[in-house]
């Protein structure tokens, strides 16, 4: 596990070059978010056991049965193979996914119309008003569920810590901010669901 | 005339006339240049396209083509236009990058400003390249309006964008889930009930959508308060980019916001966060920068337009940058009275006219850089002949 730890800390570094401009892997944004997301994901998974338990020494080794793509394929590119990788990957993917979008683990929206279309996931606090339920969504797809969110925060504050020994402070900035939002307050409930 | 010429598939006519994005319509248009709103979809049958080989390739594309040039997406009086990307010449996969209609990787070009793919044009020991560059991809789009693009076999295997002047991201979303709608009606997309339209990068599945504007920020650079929006967007999870997308800087005080996540919101909530909520608040504090900018700082103010437009008016050889960053002066000038005898649309479709493809196709040749820097700063003298200071 020290050692897995190890790993993580060389490639944030290259997350944190990614950040001060260097070009590390060219690629979209979202390529750029999904490095930076699996090397939290992989620290996460091992201070807290949850669907990723076990996760950093057998997941590299998973494959898709329909594309053939490894899981270390995916951690190197950021990019699946198929939609059957979401299914191959579910346990080690989810904890990923979950904070690429701020705790969210279920799909809001539209959906295609041969499977019911966008009526049966209407959202609740629809386009036109702006009430609690909207807060209510927002608070609990920030902060998660308490034991996601204590690992989160502890892998935020030593990735804080080593930007600013790097005097990354762009970076340090960020980090600062992503942790003001897992803060403590009015953080329990768990995951949002469609 | 030369084969990067011969092969266009955007007509003169709109390389003339600029991009109706650009048009200055809308609500708003005075910060909000333009709405975007953008959906990634795939097939449920095939690999992603980064996973495909070159047959699955084709064979995607084949169909999506088949689909799309039939589903009627063209509004009344447009029509659908089909191009194989690979098929194209450097110089107009540059166009449609300039023009938005591609992403910058779909056009396979090294940066986003063109410079390395116009350099190899110009310096004909490069210019080896044949057409016939990259995997197999490519792109449909409306015209004259150019409002719906759809690219096929960039990282997903549909993106579907709708891209409208001003503030009009309900509109866009509108015409976004109608073209959807057509499109499924017949290609069986790749969706889970749990995680939603499933994407080839995680970080875009649920919605799969991109809702984003381009804002045009001079008096909040002015006054030094950009960095705070761009500080507030990030604790709001939106990303900030620049004219052209990731990694490009905020040339000509053009800003981009989007939303980051896709995951556990709909498409209204995205819409309404934006829309109502975030947007309303930028614009605001950027027409309240202009006008105290106007009361307190009048000759401050009036010096940066008038120096900008007094460069663009003499200046023989211009960088795409610096044509940038004085248009956008220039821009703020009309839009203030600070400057007249010129239309704010007509300086605002110089964002895209000076850029190096657009140039070139409306020179109707190929130019090296210098070439281009000569062409562009004719261009900005000619167009701005008649603009002129008010007096403050």
């Amino acid at each position: 596990m020290i050692r897995n730890g190890q790993v993580t800390q060389r490639n944030l570094c290259e997350a944190c070059a990614r950040a001060k401009g260097v070009k590390v892997q060219p690629g979209p944004l979202a390529q750029a978010l999904t490095q930076a997301v699996l090397v939290q994901g992989g620290a996460g998974a091992e201070g807290a056991a949850g669907p990723g338990a076990g996760a950093p020494v057998s997941a590299g080794a998973l494959a898709c049965g329909r594309c053939g793509l490894t899981y270390a394929q995916f951690r190197s590119t950021g990019m699946l193979g198929c939609a059957g990788c979401y299914e191959a990957f579910a346990g080690p993917l989810a904890p990923l996914v979950s904070r690429a979008h701020e705790g969210a683990t279920h799909h809001v929206g539209k959906a295609p119309k041969r499977l019911g279309g966008a009526g049966q996931v209407e959202d609740p606090a629809g386009a036109g008003s702006v009430g609690p339920g909207k807060r209510v969504t927002r608070a609990a797809a920030l902060f998660g569920s308490p034991e996601e969110r204590r690992a989160r925060i502890a892998v935020l504050k030593r990735q804080l810590a080593e930007a600013v020994a790097a005097e990354q402070y762009e970076r340090a900035a960020q980090l600062r901010d992503e942790l003001r939002r897992a803060g403590p307050e009015g953080a329990e409930g768990g995951s949002v669901s469609g | 005339m030369n084969e990067p010429f011969a092969m266009s598939v955007v007509p003169n006519e709109a390389i003339r006339r600029g991009a109706p994005w650009l048009s200055g319509a809308g609500a708003a248009a005075e910060v909000v240049i333009s709405s975007r709103v953008r959906l990634a979809r795939n097939l449920a049958g095939a690999p992603f396209p980064g996973r495909c080989n070159a047959e699955q390739r084709l064979a995607v594309l084949g169909a999506c083509r088949k689909e799309i040039v039939s589903a009627g997406l063209a509004a009344s009086g447009a029509r659908l236009t089909w191009a194989d990307v690979h098929g194209l010449p450097t110089l107009e996969r540059q166009v449609l990058l300039e023009r938005h209609l591609i992403s910058k990787e779909h056009a396979g070009l090294k940066q986003a400003d063109g410079s390395a793919a116009a350099g190899a044009g110009a310096s004909g020991a490069q210019q080896v390249k044949p057409p016939g560059v990259g995997p197999a991809r490519g792109v449909a789009f409306t015209l004259p309006d150019e409002s719906i693009s759809i690219m096929v076999n960039e990282e997903d295997h549909l993106r579907l964008q709708v891209l409208r002047p001003g503030l009009a991201l309900t509109e866009a979303w509108k015409q976004a889930d109608a073209a959807d709608d057509a499109l499924e009606a017949t290609l069986g997309y790749a969706y889970s009930p749990r995680l939603g339209y499933l994407t080839a990068c995680p970080t875009n599945v649920g919605c799969a959508v991109r809702m984003s504007v381009m804002l045009h920020l001079p008096a909040l650079r002015l006054t030094g308060d950009v960095e705070k929006v761009r500080r507030a967007t990030r604790d709001m999870a939106l990303a900030v980019r620049g004219f052209y997308g990731e990694n490009s800087e905020a040339a000509g005080d053009l800003f981009q916001i989007s939303n980051q996540t896709t995951l556990g919101k709909s498409e209204a909530v995205l819409l309404r966060d934006l829309e109502r909520e975030i947007l309303p608040e930028v614009i605001a504090y950027e027409l309240t920068s202009r006008k105290l900018l106007l009361e307190k700082r009048r000759r401050f103010v009036d010096d940066q337009v008038c120096r900008a437009l007094g460069l663009l008016r003499s200046a023989r050889l211009l960088t795409p940058e610096e044509a940038l960053s004085q248009l956008s002066l220039v821009r703020l000038g009309v839009l203030t009275g600070l400057i007249g005898g010129v239309e704010e649309q007509a300086v605002t479709q110089l964002f895209l006219l000076t850029q190096p493809a657009h140039l070139q196709r409306a020179i109707g040749r190929e130019l090296n850089q210098q070439g281009r820097r000569e062409a562009r700063a004719d261009l900005c003298r000619a167009a701005l002949a008649g603009a002129a200071p008010t007096g403050g």
